[in-house]
């Protein structure tokens, strides 16, 4: 067994002072394993979802408690779940799917105001913060709050209701978890008579007022984005066993590459193709690119 | 022999080491851009691939083999970060 290791993985006269897993044959074997995945993981996904599928714990509750937390701890009047806005943010949410973006504005235009006024919901002040990504409550609710501009949302004493939305699906190319967190308050009769309107440039993150343009009907794609449970604990994460994947392959290579590095140094052995140096730099961008991919993004 | 070869070879690495790094800085800024970060990983996979190859070609040393070599590990890269990119 021990031979066999020393075979694959480390240079001896056996594998030509070359680890065996270095080869050329064993590289190929490699990427098309790898390459397998792409095409295995997605129909058992379909298939199987409770055995293979993004894994993650974010609950509405959660979101509504922890936001009114960090509001109590600055001073600021707790918010009220709003069922009209909750509605507005699965419409958000199921058009991103649909439509494919990722953004507070929608390629055709359409704003998060059409959203929250196409819910019933009258507006005085508005805003939208946008989470994909990201697994726990906490760790969307600190991402927020760590960004001026969605901090300034969840701090902002001009919102009374808050409503939200959690879907999965597959977005921008990755399958995700998407967070749609609504804000909004309000008009009062006393505002009705004498009404403030300050139109920011920015449509969200930003508190701001704005009239709606002409109605369209909100498109809904149920198989693809329909609101998912809230909390999804399938046997295996894709996300996680995919990333942990990655790295562990890229891992493994740069770990075999510098010791077949310093073994040829040491042995003083010549050969043609050695290009180690230019490999470990090339895995280690890779597998800090994928680091950075595997974290959660805001908007 | 390693470090000797890197100090005969100081442009070639230096260069190759600054654009792997800006390759990596574009899938940074481009956070929550899909599109653009999958760009930012090929485009780093095909620079890896010819500005070694034309480096070997340049130094008279260039041989199949040592094409293969970056073709196979350039396509490792890839493909792991492809399996990332797709399900995170």
């Amino acid at each position: 067994m021990l031979t066999f290791l020393r075979h694959i993985f480390l240079p001896h006269e056996s594998n030509g002072h070359r680890p065996k897993i270095l080869h050329h044959q064993s590289l190929a074997a490699f990427i098309l394993i790898i390459l397998s995945i792409l095409y295995v993981v997605p129909p058992i996904q379909q298939e199987y979802p409770s055995v293979l599928g993004v894994s993650y714990s974010i609950t509405v509750e959660d979101l509504v408690r922890l936001t009114n937390e960090k509001r109590k701890a600055a001073g600021l009047q707790p918010l009220t779940l709003n069922q009209e806005l909750s509605s507005a943010a699965r419409s958000k949410a199921a058009y991103m799917f649909e439509k494919n973006f990722w953004a507070h504005v929608a390629p055709d235009g359409t704003t998060p105001w059409y959203f929250i006024k196409n819910a019933g919901y009258e507006y005085q002040y508005a805003g939208e913060n946008l989470a994909r990504g990201f697994n726990t409550t906490e760790d969307v609710t600190t991402a927020w709050m760590e960004s001026p501009t969605h901090r300034e949302n969840l701090l902002s004493p001009n919102y009374s209701d808050i409503g939200f939305a959690i879907s999965s699906g597959t977005l921008t190319g990755s399958e995700t978890v998407l967070v749609v967190q609504e804000f909004g308050s309000k008009y009062t009769k006393a505002d009705q008579v004498a009404a403030v309107v300050e139109p920011s440039s920015a449509p969200a993150p930003s508190i701001v007022t704005e009239e709606i343009k002409d109605e369209i009907s909100v498109p809904k794609n149920e198989s693809q984005s329909a609101v998912a449970a809230s909390v999804n604990k399938p046997l295996i994460d894709s996300k996680s066993s995919t990333f942990n994947l990655s790295i562990f392959i890229f891992g493994l290579f740069i770990i075999i590459l510098a010791i077949d590095a310093i073994y040829i140094e040491r042995k003083k052995i010549s050969r043609v193709f050695a290009h180690n140096f230019d490999h470990i730099i090339f895995l280690i961008i890779m597998s800090l690119a994928v680091i950075i991919m595997g974290r959660g993004v805001i908007l | 022999m390693i470090l000797s070869k890197i100090k005969k070879h100081l442009g070639y690495y230096s260069a190759f080491i600054i654009v792997q790094i800006l390759g990596l800085i574009l899938v940074l800024m481009s956070a929550g851009n899909k599109q653009l970060q999958l760009v930012a990983i090929l485009g780093t996979t095909i620079f890896y691939f010819l500005f070694s190859v034309v480096h070997h070609l340049l130094d008279h040393d260039l041989t199949k083999k040592i094409v293969l070599e970056y073709a196979l590990m350039g396509c490792l890269g890839l493909a792991g970060a492809l399996v990332a990119f797709k399900h995170i």
